[in-house]
């Protein structure tokens, strides 16, 4: 679409309109400039633009100097307020949280309880160490029934062997059941003294009339 | 010094002082002068030009900001800005825009050829604050004040390439019209 003349003439208008006056003063240039040096500052220590956002918008002759430092102040101590009551805060609830982090951070506990039982046992497995050796002196230990029950006869040698004797019988004086060592019945009444009877009353058999028989059912 | 506009704006992205410092004495004058004749107040013009150059530190420093076309980002920048001010409907422009046209080699005593012309440019001052809407004034801004071209005037404005021809177009016709008995007494 090609222009027309009139066109032509006000677009050369525009073109002078172009080059007035609209510059910017000087001294609000520097100012500006200034304004805007000090914010590269801040991005090159990693301080944030916003707050030179907000001074520039406040005021962008002279004023945003003393409105940058003054805002500094105050992001300052607001910081350190924050800070010190976080860590009040965390001081005087530190019980309830960790409370929480244990919650949220520790796993289920399983307690093992352990039968009473078994630790007797443990404790008597470790409490006694101590064996305990036997030295049975050597001999000839013979033991003769005269009431005709069967003798057991241990003999073990001279040597410091430990050996051990056992014996079929236990000794009388021993408790527990002595078949055939019973003490025999003493027969006061009777003047004979017969052993053969009182073998035979012992036995059962017997044909004699003693009080014995008598008793039987 | 760093003259390439690429090597001017990679080095930018990486904070570089000296790139930032030539980027703001580069565009800054231009730039309130766009702005100036956006919202007609210079001091929110200059306003406007700290806020646009704190908003590319801020990109930069975020690792954003522009890749390609610093200028018409920054235009771009600085007309969001007067929309978001709502200062752009004001049209009580002051006509020291047209009226101090007086160059440095003219002389004191202005010539009959002179008057006439700046009575010419105080007509279309005139006429492009009360004529145009305000999409028609800022496109005739950006395309024969500050020299952008139509894709560039569209990516400012957001609109698409077409839609720019026919706004400009129609600009020019009320100007044109505006402007039509002054330019026949010419």
């Amino acid at each position: 679409m090609e222009p027309l003349p009139d066109d032509t003439k006000i677009i050369d208008l525009l073109s002078k309109l172009k080059d007035s006056n609209g510059a910017y003063p000087s001294d609000i240039l520097t100012s500006r400039r200034q304004t805007y040096l000090r914010q590269v500052a801040n991005v090159g220590l990693g301080i944030g633009v916003a707050t030179g956002i907000k001074n520039t918008a406040k005021g962008g002759n002279g004023a945003g100097a003393v409105a940058t430092v003054t805002s500094k102040i105050l992001e300052t101590a607001l910081i350190a307020a924050i800070v010190i009551e976080a860590g009040t805060a965390a001081y005087i609830y530190r019980d309830k949280i960790a409370n929480l982090i244990r919650t949220y951070t520790g796993s289920p506990n399983i307690q093992e309880v352990a039968s009473p039982s078994a630790d007797t046992e443990r404790v008597e497995i470790t409490e006694v160490p101590s064996v305990t050796v036997t030295i049975t002196p050597s001999g000839t230990v013979t033991v003769t029934i005269t009431s005709g029950t069967p003798s057991a006869e241990v003999a073990g040698d001279n040597n410091n062997n430990a050996s051990s004797s056992v014996d079929a019988t236990p000794s009388p004086d021993s408790n527990g059941n002595q078949y055939g060592l019973t003490p025999k019945p003493v027969r006061t009444k009777d003047s004979n003294n017969n052993t053969d009877d009182v073998k035979n009353n012992k036995i059962g058999g017997g044909n004699g009339n003693n009080n014995s028989n008598n008793n039987k059912p | 010094m760093i003259k390439d506009s690429v090597a001017l704006l990679k080095a930018a992205q990486k904070l570089d002082e000296e790139a930032l410092t030539a980027i703001f004495d580069e565009f800054a004058p231009a730039i309130y002068k766009y702005t100036l004749r956006l919202c007609h107040d210079p001091i929110i013009a200059d306003n406007i030009v700290g806020d646009v150059f704190a908003q590319l530190l801020e990109q930069f420093a975020q690792g954003k900001g522009p890749r390609t076309n610093l200028r018409s980002y920054l235009y771009q920048t600085a007309y969001h800005l007067v929309v978001d001010r709502s200062r752009y409907n004001q049209h009580t422009a002051p006509l020291e825009i047209a009226v101090n046209m007086s160059g440095k080699g003219q002389s004191a005593i202005p010539t009959h050829v002179q008057i006439e012309e700046r009575v010419l440019m105080e007509g279309l001052v005139t006429a492009m604050n009360s004529e145009l809407t305000e999409d028609q004034r800022h496109v005739v801004i950006l395309r024969f004040l500050e020299d952008f071209s139509l894709k560039e005037t569209a990516e400012i404005v957001g609109k698409d390439v077409n839609n720019i021809k026919v706004i400009q177009n129609r600009g020019i016709a009320k100007l044109r019209k505006a402007l039509g008995a002054q330019l026949e007494d010419e």
